[in-house]
């Protein structure tokens, strides 16, 4: 068997339940040891994508690959890799031991092994001081690490994990995020997430997909999908933006170098991550909140829109601002709070932006 | 890291059997918990209890019909004779090929109706409680028009020529008996096993598929465990009347397929000998306790059987 370069791939892979397409022609390419997420709102086709890969729906088309290998038609038992539910799947009936040594039992290896590995597994997740508990006896955050034991300690090939912090509360949710990015870099196995929490999977994925309506709209690094996103979708779907309608004014090599806004009083350059953009085009220019800057009076060499404070928003180390500006679009401007000299609600104010954060979406 | 979660409140997974309900009626008070009771409890001791005491002094007397005979153990002595101890081990034989064939028939159907049929998982259940509707009587003597000799099952082989001649242990043997007894048995095994089967989370099972178990060690380290409650009520529901049965040996057991029961009832109604026939209801019913307690340990010991 030749070595893959990838413990997952994808080609061309759909899922069709009666009339209704869940999975929509997706590629994936997962290399090993990776942290990845499949992101995306309820109901854009990440799980059953995961369900696929763990082989308990088979594709209506395409291939899937696990360790370069084609496994459409092999079963979950016999597949190389393990899932983590969501809802934990404990077996209620076992100790803790008895529920992570499931796995390596039903492979052909010695007591003694087994034990060997369990302990290992349950040292990994830190839950080796509970051994003889039931789960019934554990709370939701413990039996979360119970269910990550009991999937890591066979090692597989692509471990999944199906919103796995979904039941659990803000802060334990925030830690486990950390202790799970500790565990995948520690045991070095490729993990793929399933989540529609865009800030977790930004927290720990080394690249993420994000999905919508069974297809995926971009592949990248969360900074890559964060700043460059491919489409409106996208850019609305991670973290904050602010989207002005453009058209395409001028363009060099597939980058628009001036796009008109807001009835053209405004003009900038843009960066393009999508389809190549020309002259005419439809676009909207994504604007993160942190990235946008008040003025008093309207600054020279940058691009800038005149506009009214709406409303200022102290958070802490932040402050929020809503700016109405021409034609009543809304604007969201984060800034700092060290500075003293604050924009009140009511004040005219300018609000800018340095051409290389602007990113243009093609309509 | 602390996992300030308070464990499990949200979580069902607590055994089904006999939790929960003392602490609430002591708090009640236990002369409403007395009021509750009296009327079952009085209904059972006298109609239940009193009887089988009446038959345990029976069984102890000589002359028992009159009642004027004196204290002996011969009535158990003599049902040990050899053409009781016969039919008593027929009696078991039948008994447990039945209840063995409606858990191996029960189990996977209720494992159907649980988790695969969907929608038609209510229409199902119906249809399972409504084939109990049947009169046992007319429900037997349709088997005989289905096993007899030119019962359906024969013609149908004869007509196509598979068999030249009727086949004659098709009824009035203990085959006939056990067929019977499992077809009008059914329903009571799949419903306490469907019940328990509704209560085991179906992400359950495919993690157990997920971490390489194949459909038998998915039952046997999964399924059954988390079923055993289920298992003890079927067992306790079935056996008991089966082994007690007394109408299908009748009608379609012939000789070979007699059981206790019905020679039981031949030593009162017929015979007369009240005697030796209440020593065999104890006989019986020492059985049936037995075959109880030991489902009861096998479920137990599943319990363990993960450890390996």
């Amino acid at each position: 068997m030749t070595e893959s370069p990838y413990a997952l791939e994808l080609r061309n892979v759909s899922k069709h339940f009666g009339d209704i397409v869940a999975v929509d022609g997706i590629d994936l390419q997962v290399p090993q040891g990776e942290f990845f997420s499949l992101l995306g709102p309820s109901g854009c086709g990440k799980t059953t994508t995961l369900r696929m890969i763990a082989g308990f729906e088979e594709p209506t088309e395409g291939t899937l690959l696990l360790a370069g290998r084609e496994s459409n038609d092999i079963p979950p038992f016999r597949r190389n890799t393990n899932l983590v539910f969501q809802s934990y799947a404990l077996f209620p009936h076992m100790t803790v031991f008895e529920n992570v040594a499931f796995g390596p039992r039903r492979a052909r290896i010695s007591e003694r092994d087994v034990h060997k590995r369990v302990m290992e597994a349950l040292e990994t997740v830190r839950m080796h001081e509970y051994v003889d508990r039931l789960p019934r006896s554990l709370s939701g955050g413990q039996r979360q690490r119970v269910a990550l034991a009991r999937a890591i300690v066979n090692r597989p090939a692509v471990l999944l994990l199906d919103e796995p912090l979904g039941a659990l509360d803000l802060k334990l949710r925030k830690e486990m995020q950390l202790e799970l990015k500790r565990i995948q870099r520690e045991v070095g196995i490729c993990f793929v997430y399933v989540t529609h929490d865009q800030e977790e999977a930004m927290t720990m994925s080394d690249r993420l997909a994000v999905m919508n309506r069974g297809r995926i709209e971009q592949v990248g690094s969360p900074e890559e999908v964060y700043h460059r996103p491919a489409t409106r979708f996208v850019a609305e779907f991670i973290g904050e933006a602010n989207l002005l309608d453009g058209t395409v004014e001028a363009v060099e090599q597939g980058a628009p170098t001036r796009v008109s806004v807001a009835g053209d009083t405004v003009t900038t350059v843009a960066s393009c991550a999508g389809a190549p953009c020309e002259v005419g085009d439809r676009v909207s220019l994504v604007l993160r909140p942190e990235h946008l800057h008040l003025h008093r009076d309207r600054p020279n060499g940058v691009p800038a829109m005149p506009g009214r404070v709406v409303e200022a928003i102290f958070q802490g180390s932040l402050i929020r601002f809503v700016i109405e500006g021409p034609d009543r679009r809304r604007l969201s401007v984060l800034d700092t709070t060290a500075s003293r000299d604050q924009a009140a609600p009511g004040d005219a104010v300018w609000v800018s932006w340095l051409p290389e954060w602007v990113h243009a979406v093609v309509e | 890291m602390s996992d300030a979660q308070t464990p499990a409140a949200d979580h069902a997974d607590t055994p089904v059997l006999g939790t929960g309900y003392a602490g609430k009626a002591r708090s009640r008070g236990s002369f409403s918990a007395f009021i509750y009771l009296a009327g079952p409890v009085g209904v059972l001791l006298l109609f239940f209890a009193g009887p089988l005491g009446i038959l345990a002094l029976y069984s102890f007397q000589e002359r028992s019909r009159t009642g004027d005979g004196s204290w002996t153990i011969s009535n158990y002595v003599n049902a040990l004779r050899p053409q009781y101890v016969e039919t008593a081990l027929n009696t078991l034989v039948i008994a447990v090929l039945s209840m063995v064939l409606l858990l191996v028939i029960a189990y996977p159907l209720a494992y159907l109706l649980a988790f695969k049929v969907g929608r038609w998982e209510v229409p199902l259940l119906l249809a399972l409680a409504l084939s109990d509707e049947l009169n046992p009587l007319i429900r037997i003597y349709a088997w005989r028009t289905v096993l007899g000799r030119n019962g359906l099952v024969n013609t149908v082989l004869t007509q196509l020529r598979l068999i030249d001649q009727p086949l004659d242990w098709l009824i009035f043997t203990k085959f006939a008996v056990v067929v019977v007894l499992t077809a009008s048995w059914l329903p009571y095994a799949v419903i306490p096993l469907y019940a328990a089967m509704k209560t085991i989370d179906r992400r359950v099972l495919e993690a157990a598929r997920d971490l390489g178990a194949g459909w038998w060690t998915t039952f046997r380290s999964v399924v059954f465990p988390l079923t055993a409650a289920g298992f003890l009520a079927t067992i306790v529901i079935v056996f008991i009347p089966i082994i007690s049965d007394f109408a299908a040996p009748a009608l379609v057991g012939g000789t070979s397929g007699r059981m206790l029961a019905s020679v039981t009832e031949d030593l009162f109604l017929g015979r007369g000998e009240w005697g030796i026939g209440s020593a065999l209801t104890f006989v019986l019913l020492a059985a049936s306790g037995l075959v109880v307690w030991f489902s009861y340990k096998l479920t137990d010991l599943s319990r363990l059987a993960t450890h390996r």
